[in-house]
């Protein structure tokens, strides 16, 4: 091979790995690492905050719901409210066992969010009781709604009606 | 007797609805989703979905929420083949581009030295050679 030759292959070689440094990170620059979901509730005034500590049995509370869509694809939610108390813990792995008072669904783009206005009343007076809302996803192995370990909750202490 | 019957018959046929409408829901969900897997456009069949939810949601009848589920099913089977056409001549596209970039590169690298050097001769080739004798 003549000198010349040996230039030109050089050349050429680092011209393709030019090309392939330069288109690499536009293929996979948009990749996500970890994709996530995201669950709030704001309170009456559509903010985080102000919510209602003490409301009477059977009496209505207006909250909101905020969902955000950061798994790289579409996304089947459902946002179940469940009630509690202090004797059942949240966990990040299994569904709450509480009483579910009302479940949403909304199906989110990716990157996109959500917030809709909620109305909840527990029926029944105690101290110290937890309104916990757990997000679940729809999976498409299984065929139904999969605790996905989001979950936010709120302390309430419920008075008998006046 | 009869009415049990009949009870029972209507109670069952309400659960089919609901377990019907979400199965159909499942299946649109999941249409939509391999089409934006595919580089579909799936913004409004969302859209879609979610007004069939909440149709749902507010006590519409079953039948119309699963005959709008079967509309979303429709679209985004249209969607699918147009985001695989619309991918395909991007391929083809592409591809032309690369293997133009290519014979470009080689044929620069190849002619060009020779061009360029030919050319300038035949400008500036018209030397003069002078000679001082000191």
């Amino acid at each position: 091979m003549r000198i010349d030759e040996k230039i030109q292959g050089a050349v050429i070689l680092a011209l393709l790995a030019y090309a392939a440094l330069t288109v690499a990170p536009i293929i996979l620059g948009d990749r996500i690492v970890e994709p996530f979901s995201e669950l709030g509730v704001l309170g009456p005034g559509m903010k985080l905050g102000g919510y209602p500590r003490e409301v009477e049995a059977g009496e209505d509370m207006s909250l909101y719901l905020y969902l955000g869509n950061h798994e790289r694809r579409p996304t089947y939610y459902q946002v179940q409210v469940k009630l509690g108390d202090r004797s059942m813990n949240v966990s990040d792995s299994e569904s709450y066992p509480g009483a579910v008072l009302s479940s949403y669904r909304h199906v989110l783009d990716n990157e996109a969010n959500y917030t809709r206005s909620i109305v909840i009343s527990v029926k029944e007076p105690g101290l110290n009781r937890r309104l916990v809302f757990e997000l679940q996803k729809y999976s498409p192995d299984e065929g139904r709604f999969v605790y996905d370990g989001v979950w936010v909750q709120l302390w309430l202490n419920v008075t008998e009606p006046s | 007797m009869l009415l049990l019957v009949f009870l029972c018959g209507g109670f069952a046929l309400a659960q089919t609805d609901e377990s019907q409408v979400d199965q159909r829901m499942g299946e649109a969900y999941m249409a939509v989703r391999a089409a934006s897997e595919s580089h579909g456009e799936v913004g409004y069949l969302v859209e879609l979905l979610n007004e069939a939810l909440a149709e749902y949601e507010t006590g519409e009848d079953p039948d119309v929420v699963i005959a709008r589920l079967d509309t979303v099913l429709a679209l985004t089977a249209e969607e699918t083949a147009r985001s695989a056409e619309a991918r395909n001549n991007l391929l083809v596209v592409t591809s032309a581009q690369v293997a133009l970039v290519g014979v470009l590169v080689y044929a620069s690298w190849r002619h060009l030295p020779r061009l360029f050097w030919s050319r300038w001769l035949r400008v500036r080739g018209g030397w003069l050679v002078e000679y001082a004798d000191r």
